[in-house]
């Protein structure tokens, strides 16, 4: 604080010093007094409007303060004037990555990197996942073909997506031991001994369905088995999948599926995959049903056989899905991913605690009072706890960080989601459970019909 | 990506989710194409859409779907889109207006034939919703929320035969509906065959867990074990049929007519006052009661949403343990024991209609009249003992106040905008 008020009597004698008008900005920033910040950096602008130093810092404020689609608007128009300005990109990944787009995050964070005088961020690498050291490659889907991202796709639509050999293991995912051990008993180990099961005769590869209540880390739990098998991971989110419903979209399965072929031993993964498995029975009035029927019959393998492909499809909504999708060949093996464990929880808060001012933090204490909160749950409790030491740093003018006390207090005030998942979860495992589908919900509820 | 591509790509996945039924995920994206264009009303009408099947957000749907309409307002779909959310948010009569707002511009308008269908069932005017719901049928006989409307006001008006040829041709039509199979189960029930209800509302269930006309339907098969719980649903459907005049009429007739024989009768009409007041108690705590007893089933219970389970729980402690109290307070012939015991009992009869109870104003009324009958009663017994924790003339005040708001309570609960 002795630093800011040195700037801050300096400046008094010389108001538009840019330079000084920088430090002192930076040093309000380190105290995370972000409207001091603001007001120093759009007096720069004042005086010098393309100063990219204060461009760059109001969008450091906006992210700080939790105003990350700002962000990334201030971002994109200062990295249209200046493609290589490494930190904007930096942050821009940061800022991606706050908004759950990993791969584009990735992308942006390796356009830094081969910018001029740049370093790279270790804390950055770590939370992208293994992703910026091993950038996706990008294929555009047409119902032409698939040809490399920039290239011309000619008439029609496209869905890109994303090529990957994750370097994450089950090692990087905390706690979730039991589901990381069903994961191997019935995802890897038919695959690392293929000619055991064989000799039982049973078929390796086929699908997975992983459901829960959102925010779980279905993707992470799947990202980290393609990590654990080395294999190519092809991710399609729920953006393609919509994008498939538009224009030739039964072709586009097919070349998706025909990617994962060409890739094998490939992990092809489909998230919110209701939205593409939906029940032909709630689509009687759409042409929809052709893409379902072309997806069951690429589940079956189509003409050219899915060896070496493993297709994992997440949802949070199995109730949506077509009962078609169930039988033996396609999704028969399925796993429930509940909420993280004590273990797991513990985990997340450490890695949300990261990169933020923090004293006396115990994770495991800030885990036991957040029973039944998931991922996203977790980081409503960080940004409301953060809300609240920065509306104290502003008031005294002091750096208030993070601790066990606040993180419990803000815990209590959030309503985990996973509540009303369970509650619709709950019904269906109590009335539509002829086949045992739910049994683990039911397990998990506590519940014994 | 131009904006406009932006902005279509947004409405098209917006559209494709809804037509999969998938309205919280199509929300994220109508708002998208809404930002983008807010003066675009298909947008205004999709986002309105989800926000009508969303719970909790019909007041939002309103609001968006009258945006969409100053917008557009020959557009007959959003009339009768915002007649249906109106319905939602018990508005019956502006949802009336709207249909026929949306049935002038578009006499064929099968949605605002059923919003106006649903919004007369909601006036309890069953012909007039029945009369709208043939309608809706004879211009789409495949159209599954006006015959199921059809279903329930034939059912309500006690044409049993009728309401089971209507249900056996939609099941024919589509043995897969819920809606459907629910209303098949409270025409069973209605009917007196409990088994066959059951299967219904089980089916209704299994083909769709949230539809709580079926839930709700299960768990009174259930409650009708109990001979007294099935006379008192006999009394349900009877009355149902009956304007909310005739009602009245019928109730107050009850009373002056038990009065009269009590007069008439001389020592024997005490008879008849008493079962007169145990049949009105019965017909205000027999559902709570009936949860209490399905609390005590291991299998039944798990049908029971949780303000149906403090209901069960609080009605039946209350009226149990304070029958205990009281008989205990006459055995050993303690005051303090009897009033104990009438203050519980007396607060049993708000609290069966305060959990359950959808109206804020109710269940605060109710809950309060609930607690002051076990204030008094506390009040009472302690004074009784010699220590009282108040004047003696307020206590006595304080129990007159608990009897007569008691009393009132049980006339308040014939108010709707008290009861829904």
């Amino acid at each position: 604080m002795g630093h800011r008020e040195d700037l801050s009597r300096a400046l008094a004698v010389s108001p538009d010093n840019i330079p000084l008008l920088l430090l002192y900005a930076e040093a309000c920033l380190a105290d995370l007094l972000s409207d001091e910040a603001r007001q120093a950096f759009e007096r720069i602008l004042a005086m010098q409007p393309d100063s990219s130093a204060a461009l760059l810092g109001i969008a450091r404020v906006l992210f700080l303060t939790g105003r990350s689609s700002e962000a990334a608007v201030r971002l994109e128009a200062l990295l249209a004037a200046e493609p290589t300005n490494h930190r904007a990109l930096q942050l821009f990944a940061r800022v991606l990555l706050d908004e759950g787009n990993r791969s584009q995050a990735a992308d942006a964070y390796q356009r830094s990197l081969a910018c001029e005088g740049a370093a790279a961020d270790p804390e950055l690498e770590r939370d992208l996942g293994g992703t910026a050291a091993n950038p996706p490659k990008k294929i555009a889907l047409t119902p032409h073909g698939r040809v490399p991202e920039g290239e011309d796709k000619g008439p029609g639509n496209g869905a890109i997506v994303d090529l990957e050999k994750p370097k994450l293991g089950f090692a990087d995912v905390g706690g979730m031991e039991p589901l990381k051990e069903e994961f191997r008993m019935k995802v890897l180990y038919p695959i690392r001994n293929p000619d055991l099961f064989r000799a039982y005769g049973k078929k390796v590869g086929g699908g997975v369905l992983l459901y829960g209540p959102p925010g779980c880390g279905k993707t992470l739990l799947s990202r980290a088995c393609a990590g654990e098998m080395e294999a190519t991971f092809l991710a399609i989110g729920i953006h393609q999948i919509l994008d498939m419903w538009l224009g030739s979209s039964e072709k586009m399965l097919h070349e998706t599926f025909e990617l994962a072929r060409h890739h094998a031993p490939c992990i092809l993964f489909f998230d919110e995959v209701d939205a593409l498995a939906a029940d032909r029975i709630n689509l009687r009035h759409t042409a929809g049903r052709t893409l379902i029927n072309q997806f069951l019959a690429e589940m079956d393998g189509g003409d050219e056989g899915n060896e070496g492909v493993l297709v994992l499809a997440a949802t949070n909504a199995p109730w949506h899905l077509d009962p078609a999708f169930l039988r033996p060949g396609r999704f028969d093996r399925v796993l429930f991913v509940p909420p993280p464990d004590e273990v797991a929880r513990a985990a997340i808060v450490e890695i949300l605690a990261q990169g933020r001012p923090v004293a006396a933090l115990d994770p495991e204490t800030v885990a036991r009072k957040t029973r039944e909160f998931s991922g996203a749950d977790l980081k409503n409790v960080f940004d409301l706890a953060t809300e609240r030491c920065l509306a104290t740093a502003m008031r005294d003018g002091k750096v208030v960080p993070l601790s066990t006390a606040v993180l419990v207090k803000a815990a209590a005030e959030v309503r985990p989601t996973t509540k009303s998942w369970f509650e619709t979860a709950r019904n269906y495992a109590l009335y539509a459970n002829q086949t045992g589908f739910y049994d683990e919900v039911l397990a998990y509820l506590g519940i014994k019909k | 990506m131009s904006d406009d591509s932006i902005d279509s790509a947004a409405l098209e996945r917006g559209l494709i989710l809804v037509q999969q039924g998938r309205f919280p995920e199509g929300k994220t994206y109508l708002l998208q194409a809404v930002a983008a264009n807010p003066h675009d009303p298909q947008a205004l009408a999709l986002l309105a859409t989800c926000q009508y099947h969303i719970d909790g957000e019909e007041a939002d749907a309103l609001a968006t779907i009258e945006h969409a309409l100053a917008l557009a307002p020959l557009e007959p779909h959003y009339h009768a889109l915002r007649a249906c959310i109106l319905v939602a948010l018990r508005r019956p009569r502006p949802a009336l207006e709207s249909a026929a707002e949306a049935l002038r511009l578009d006499p064929a308008s099968t949605m605002a034939l059923t919003a106006e269908a649903a919004a007369h069932l909601r006036l309890e005017d069953w012909p007039a919703a029945e009369r709208a719901a043939r309608r809706a049928l004879e211009i789409d006989p495949d159209d599954a929320g006006a015959a199921n409307l059809l279903a329930e006001t034939l059912r309500i008006q006690g044409r049993l035969e009728e309401t089971g040829a209507h249900i056996e041709a939609r099941l024919a039509r589509d043995p897969l509906d819920p809606f459907t199979h629910a209303a098949a189960g409270w025409a069973a029930l209605q009917n007196g065959e409990r088994r066959q209800a059951e299967e219904h509302f089980v089916e209704a269930l299994r083909l769709d867990p949230q539809l709580e006309s079926a839930r709700s339907g299960l768990i009174e098969t259930f409650k009708a074990r109990s001979p007294l719980y099935r006379g008192y649903l006999r009394w349900t459907f009877a009355t149902q049929r009956l304007s909310p005049g005739k009602r009245w009429l019928l109730i107050l007739g009850l009373l002056f007519g038990a009065r009269f024989l009590r007069v008439l009768l001389g020592g024997a009409g005490v008879i008849v006052l008493v079962l007169y007041l145990l049949f009105a108690l019965w017909t205000y705590l027999a559902s709570a009661i009936g949860s209490f007893l399905l609390l005590l089933d291991r299998r039944a219970r798990l049908a029971l949403n949780s303000a149906e389970k403090w209901e069960g729980l609080v009605v039946g402690l209350t009226l149990c343990g304070g029958l205990l109290l009281l008989v205990a307070g006459v055995v050993t012939r303690a005051p303090g024991l009897r009033a104990l015991g009438l203050g519980s009992v007396g607060a049993s009869i708000p609290f069966a209609l305060t959990f359950t109870n959808d109206s804020k104003q109710g269940r605060l009324l109710f809950a309060a009249v609930a607690g002051v009958s076990l204030l008094a009663g506390v009040l009472t017994a302690a004074a009784s003992y010699g220590r009282p924790l108040l004047p003696v003339e307020l206590t006595g005040k304080i129990g007159s106040a608990a009897f007569v708001s008691v009393i009132a309570s049980t006339w308040l609960a014939n108010v709707r905008s008290l009861r829904q």
